[in-house]
Order: structure tokens, then sequence, then C-alpha cells
């Protein structure tokens, strides 16, 4: 029976077994790929050969349907159609308790699957002991495999146990701007040309924040609405209930984070704010970090000893949470902007790091004198600042400045939250950078002076 | 002076009775004050008095007199050609303590000035009142009544302000792509500071000029601002661009293509000519809002008069759902059948106050966007309820 309901499932989820036409499958795909939607398709090469590729972000991202991209793309190109196989672990038809080894059992012994199909397996952590099973499935190359999970600390945990090396993780964050006007508009390429359309985009991108499904939702309230649902209700209800936690004061603890998205965090602070003990919070802000809802930022330091003992920054991980979390009370709107416009740029400076093998930090000195960004990378440190002012006053500027030249940094860069055509007079004064919101989001990599 | 409501007298040359339902066609309203227009006496049009083979018998009191008076003032002014000048067409409630407000309109024809025409879409009516009855007018009727213009007479300042916008509209650059082009230009000029230190606040921050940040607006977040001498442009050549000239003239391009969102279905068409309504409704609204902003900062005189005029260049082919997309009719309306000429233009300027520009924008912005609404054989009602008819003002729905 418990057998039966699995093969139903399987034969149900990957209807090509049956009616091989991969136009019957492509029609309910979405046209335009993510930028992740390449670097997935390596490990199905020779790349795959000896890794897995185990792709993780917060929940409506998008990881399922990049999934189903993959599979969209290899039937395209004449990819057997029984050697493909698309699992969801999250499925609410299968019995309680299923295991990775079961599901990989039914799905290996049948023949007709070949000798090394891919495998791409959605919500892995719901299956039991599969960090066990993917290691000897990655050893004895059962197949090709890409596993997705929105919790990043059961990805953590099994690969501390079950030997690293056997699998790459890779972070899937919420729609970049750019990738959020490709999905506005499917038919141009070029951003900008779709942000010359739709100017407006940048303003619903910045409330409704990187989640697909709300690209083109008519009713803002409607999606802020349903992301709350989403987020509070699955994410931390459902996904976070298995870690024994009362999950109605981890929601509230995680609406509070997100209020104050970009502040520094202080448990114990928190904790009298909460009435909470200490241990609790720290717990708490791990479980939601590992749930990729908020993101953690050092504080910038010479040696990573000094950066341990800091206390950090939590931002919202996709700036729409901010919105859909916050009360739009007058006096919250004046700092809501501000909060939201940090959390963007952080979004979009997180995914350049990535790719130039940098890392990020936020500066404050003793005195509170702080910076929102520091860069380090090969091409040397810049310090970034983001300000929801369209017009930052001189001394802002000078502020910015004197950190970087203190720092021994190549550029300081102000990302400005109106457009950045300043005065001819401002910039000659000041030696610093300044990008308007929209060009740094079109194009992130102009922080480190390149144009991409 | 109290009138005296003339139950159980009938109707003749110079007065006419309807009952309260004629507000949901006021077309019908327009025929009649057209066709008294095109007499030598004008007449009254009663509204709420019902009547029994020509004679009032029943009052039926209007509700929301105040709106509906504006309503009508409205349609006339928007429907009739030439639109009706002070004192030719006047609305008036009349209060019977007993039965509650009717309406009376005044039609008191200026000499020289018609024949008159209703518009209806592309056609024009013209009417004549004879007894108690409408009738076209004849051929040698129309042409009689066009003589040509004196040319001794220097033409006054409305007339020139009204050529002045459709030269102008005639000279709107060719854009083989489609274009919505706009203009407001106030008579007497409000000399507006168009370079003043903080002008290009207004296009930096949408809500200073009352609009929504994350709406379709006149600005354009990745363009700059321009100053010339007497005018200010923001936005790009090729992309939508707004002009305020010193003399208070406000111009605006949009391309079509800035008019579509996404199909109706939610997705993406392969050939989007698709007007989504709320970009319709949004971006005229969006340009009275910021005259409201500049002209209640220097306004000349409260009564003074306001041109507006609204064409969509290269519409052919383009589509227009009725109703709102959040609404179920919208989504299960039978398709909606492509515009069949090339442009949209209306045959005048509309007028307003500035009283009316200043306080109630949106309302003003509605009217042109009604004149789209009509060229696509619609009618008030099917434009979306997002534009709120007894406020006045365009609301989208947010949590």
């Amino acid at each position: 029976m418990r057998l039966d309901v699995i093969k139903t499932v399987l034969e149900e989820s990957n209807r090509w077994w049956s009616n091989p036409n991969p136009s019957a499958f492509s029609s309910t795909v979405k046209p335009v790929k993510r930028q992740m939607f390449d670097r997935l398709m390596e490990y199905l090469g020779e790349r795959g050969a000896r890794r897995a590729a185990v792709l993780s972000g917060m929940r409506q991202v998008g990881k399922t349907e990049l999934l189903k991209q993959i599979a969209n793309a290899l039937l395209s190109e004449g990819w057997p159609p029984s050697s493909l196989v698309y699992f969801d672990f999250a499925d609410p038809r299968l019995p309680a308790g299923v295991t990775a080894p079961e599901v990989a059992d039914i799905i290996l012994r049948d023949p007709a699957r070949g000798a090394r199909p891919v495998l791409l397996l959605d919500e892995i952590s719901k299956a039991a002991n599969w960090g066990a099973w993917l290691k000897q499935a990655v050893d004895a190359q059962v197949g090709n495999l890409i596993i997705t999970d929105s919790a990043a600390s059961l990805i953590r945990d099994q690969a501390i146990e079950s030997a690293p090396g056997r699998w790459d993780e890779l972070r899937l964050e919420g729609l970049s701007f750019s990738e959020f006007l490709r999905l506005a508009d499917p038919r141009s390429d070029s951003p900008p040309a779709i942000f010359r359309a739709r100017p407006n985009s940048l303003e619903r991108y910045l409330e409704l924040g990187g989640f697909p499904e709300h690209v083109l939702e008519a009713d803002l309230g409607l999606a802020r609405q349903r992301l709350r649902d989403s987020i509070a209700d699955k994410a931390i209800r459902f996904d976070l209930a298995r870690l024994d936690v009362n999950t109605d004061r981890l929601r509230s603890f995680f609406v509070y984070l997100v209020q104050d998205s970009g502040a520094i965090f202080n448990a114990r602070k928190r904790a009298r704010d909460v009435d909470a003990d200490e241990r609790s919070i720290r717990r708490w802000v791990a479980l939601l970090e590992d749930a990729h809802l908020v993101t953690r930022l050092d504080r910038y330091g010479h040696n990573a000893a000094a950066r341990l003992r800091s206390k950090p920054r939590y931002y919202a991980t996709d700036h729409g949470l901010i919105h859909a979390f916050t009360p739009m009370a007058p006096e919250a709107i004046a700092t809501l902007r501000g909060r939201i416009i940090e959390a963007v740029v952080f979004r979009h400076l997180r995914e350049a790091a990535r790719e130039v093998g940098g890392q990020l930090s936020f500066f404050r000195d003793d005195s509170g004198i702080e910076a929102d960004f520091v860069l380090d990378s090969e091409r040397g440190r810049f310090v970034i600042q983001a300000t929801a002012s369209a017009d930052p006053p001189a001394r802002k500027l000078e502020r910015l400045q004197k950190i970087a030249h203190d720092l021994g940094a190549v550029q300081a860069v102000v990302v400005q939250g109106g457009r950045a055509r300043q005065p001819d007079q401002w910039r000659a004064a000041m030696p610093v950078l300044s990008l308007s919101l929209a060009e740094f989001l079109l194009d992130p990599f102009l922080v480190l002076g390149d144009r991409r | 002076m109290t009138r005296q409501i003339p139950l159980g007298q009938p109707e003749n040359q110079t007065r006419e009775f309807k009952s309260a339902e004629v507000l949901k066609h006021l077309a019908s309203v327009g025929r009649e004050v057209v066709a008294m227009l095109n007499t030598t006496d004008g007449g009254m049009i009663w509204i709420g008095l019902a009547d029994s083979g020509g004679i009032a018998v029943q009052i039926e009191p209007i509700e929301n007199a105040d709106r509906e008076i504006g309503r009508i003032r409205d349609h006339c002014n928007d429907s009739i050609e030439p639109s009706p000048v002070a004192g030719e067409v006047t609305v008036e409630p009349i209060d019977d303590p007993g039965s509650g407000v009717i309406l009376l309109i005044t039609v008191r024809p200026s000499p020289g000035r018609g024949p008159y025409a209703l518009r209806e879409g592309t056609a024009r009516q013209f009417l004549k009142r004879v007894d108690d009855r409408l009738r076209p007018m004849s051929r040698e009727e129309i042409f009689s009544g066009f003589a040509p213009p004196r040319t001794d007479r220097p033409q006054d300042e409305l007339s020139l302000v009204e050529t002045h916008l459709l030269n102008l509209r005639e000279k709107v650059p060719g854009n083989a792509n489609g274009l919505l082009w706009m203009i407001i230009r106030p008579v007497h000029d409000p000399k507006l500071a168009v370079n003043g230190p903080s002008m290009h606040m207004y296009f930096v921050d949408p809500s200073l000029t009352g609009n929504r940040r994350t709406g379709w607006n006149f600005i354009d977040p990745s363009e700059g601002t321009h100053g010339k001498r007497q005018s200010i442009s923001h936005g790009s050549k090729n992309g939508g661009r707004v002009t305020l000239s010193d003399n208070g003239q406000i111009e605006f391009h949009l391309p079509l293509r800035n008019l579509y969102w996404k199909g109706a279905g939610g997705s993406n068409d392969p050939d989007p000519k698709q007007i989504w309504p709320d970009c319709l409704l949004e971006f005229p609204i969006s340009v009275f809002r910021l005259a409201s902003t500049l002209y209640g900062k220097d306004a000349p005189g409260a009564d003074s008069t306001v041109l507006a005029d609204l064409a969509l260049f290269g519409l052919r082919g383009w589509t227009l759902r009725r109703h709102s997309p959040r609404s179920f009719a919208y989504l299960f309306d039978k398709p909606a059948e492509p515009f069949q000429d090339d442009d949209l233009v209306m045959a005048q300027p509309l007028r307003f106050t500035l009283e009316e520009i200043v306080n109630e924008p949106d309302r003003c912005g509605f009217r042109l966007v009604q004149q789209v609404y009509e060229r696509f054989g619609y009618s008030e009602d099917d434009i979306p309820q997002e534009f709120d008819r007894g406020s006045g003002k365009l609301v989208f729905p947010s949590v």
C-alpha cells in the first residue's frame, strides 16, 4: 500500500514517462530562466558525475520552477524521458515518514530508468535519512542529482554527518531586479529596455520583493497578504514546527526582527524586549537564518576573532518581507523605505560578492560612525552606503569618504534612493561614486567599477 | 428666486421633462440640450419630473444632486461641439420641500455660435427641437450655421489657446510604435517658476504630487530632469516625457507600449496590444495631479479656464477590455474589438476651471479617460470602479 502510493506519486509527477512528447509538458513551464539555471545545468554534465548540487533558498523563491525548467530543457534536448525523474518529498499525498532510500529504491530498481538517470529531488529534508543516502548515491554514481530544500541548517547538518565534498550547496535568493524585469516582460532580454517600458517596476519591486509569483500581481495588498501567509504559516509554522520550537513566539520574533531589518543584533537586549531568555533568542535567530528568512552581516574587523566577538546585523533576506510584515502606520512609512533600500542593496551585493569571491561586512567604529557595507575582493576594498534620500547631504558623503580613506578602500560608493543625476559641482567636490538605486540594481557590479 | 415646478403642465417648444432614470443615460440629456441650443430661444429641461403623455405628473427626487449636477456639466462640456460657454447651459437644484430635490437645466444659446452637435464616438448628431420633439437638422440648416469666420475681429484668448493646442497636436512627432499625447494649458498664464530649486523633486518622489510610488505615473526613475530658460522637462525622447513651461503648460508623451501591462489571462502575450485599464486611468490622472500641485501654488484665479487634450496615435489594432482588472466581469467579458482607426483624437480640447483641476484632479483626468472609453464604444460604467464616482478619487486597493 505504502509503496503503491509512492509509485502513484512518481507516475503522476513524471508524466513524460507515459507521454514523451515534450510539448505536453513545456506549456506548463515558465519560459524565463533565472541565472541559477545555467549553473544547475552544469551539474548535469561532467561536474555532476562527481558531485550533487543542493539548492537551498527561502520558500516561494522559485526552486521548484527551476527544477521544472531543467526537466523541460532536458526533454527538449532529447534526453530519454524515462531517465528523468522528478520527486517532491513535500507532496502531501505521501505517507508519513517516507525515506529517501525507499523512494530511491523504487526509482533505481526499475530498469526503465537506465544506467544513470537525472534525479531532481525537491524538498529533500522532508525525507528521513536523506544525508546518508545522498552520500552513498554520489559515491555509487547512481545518477546526476539536483536537490532542493528550504532549510539551510538541515542541509549543513547532514553534510557534516555525511562527509563533505560530495555536494555543493548553492543558494537561490529571491529575484534580482533584472530577473524581476525579465519575468515582468519576457519579450525582451534587456532589463534596461524593459525598465524603460515599465518605469514603475522599480517601486513595485521594492514593495513586492523578489517572489516570482507576485511579479505581475495587480493587487499589491493581496500580494503582501499572500506573502505573510506563506512565510508566517508555512515557513515558520510548518517547516520549523518539526524542530520543537514555540512557533507562535518564533513568528512574533521574526516579525520583530524584520521590522527592524538591518539593525545591530543584541541578543540580551532582544531577550528583554520580547520577554524570552537569551539562549532562546540565539536559537531562534539561528533557525530563522537557516530557513533563509533573515541573513546575517558581520561587523568589519581585521581578524576573524574580532568579527565573531562583534554584534552582527540581521537583514530580512528578501526586502519584500519588510513591507509585508510592517504595518502601514504613518510613523512607520517614514523609515520603512530606508530599511527596504538597505535590504535590497544587501541582497544584490551578496550575489556580486559570491560571484567575485568577495566578503561583505559592515563598518562601525567605537564612536558609532558607520558605513552600511564593506566589500573585500581581489580588486580591493569598497565602502558602500545605501540611502533612501534622493539628495544625500554633503556631510554624510564626507564621512563616507573618510571611512573609505581610513580603511584603505579603493572606492567609496553611495547608492541613493532617487536618481544620481547630481549637480556637477557636487560630483566634482566629492570623489564618491554616486549610483542611483535603479542603476545599481540593474548592474550591481558597477560598485566595483565594472559594467556587465 | 424660487422656481415653480411645472407639475400638471405640458411639454412644449421650450420645456422638456425627464424622469430621474435618465441620469443613467446622460447621452439622452445631451441630445435634448443640443436640440435646444440649435433653436433661437433655448429652453428648460426638468430632470426628476416624470411625465404621462407629455404632462408632468410626478416628482422623482434626485439623490446626491450635487454630484449629478457635476456629471451633467461635464457631459455637456465634453460631448457638445462647440463646448457651451458660460451661461449657455446652466444646471441648478430645485428643492421641493415635500418631495426632495430635482434638477433644472436652462439652455440659452449665444447667437452665432451654432450649429451645435452631439458627439457620439466619431459621429456628430445635429439635432433641433421642434415643438416637443427632436428632429435631425437638414443639410441646409447645418451649413447655414457655418458662416465664414470674420477676419476683422481678433480671436478671443480662449480660442487662441484652443487653436494653439490643436496645432501642437498636429505637430506631435510620429512614432511608429504609437504614442499617448496629453496636454494641459491654462488660458491665463499662471507664470510657473519652473526652474525653482525644489521643482526637480516632483520628478523624483511621486508622493509629492499625490501619486502612488508603485503606480503608473509621469516619473521615470532612470531619467533625469533638464531645465531650459522657460521650461523644464523630465524623461527621455524615446520613453515617457513630461515638459512644464512657465506659462503653465504641461505636455506629456508616453509610448503606447507603456500602456500594456499583461494580458487578461494574467500572462504576457506574444503581441501585446492590449491597454491595461489601470495604466489608462492612472497616467493621465497622475499628470492632472501634477497640474493640481503646480497650479495650486501659483493659481491665477479659481474660475479661469484650463484646456486639456488627449490623443492616442497609432492605436489601430489595440484593444481595451471593460471593467476593473480585479473584477470577474473583466476576466469573463467577451474579447474586446481592436480599435479600427489609426489615431484616437478628441474633437476639441476639454475645458476645466482652475479650481476643478486644483481641487479635483482625478475627476478631471477621468473626464479625459472617459473620452477614450467612448471611442472604444463603451460607457462610463465600463471604466474601472477604482475611480470612485462619489469622492471623485482614483484609489487602488492596498492592505
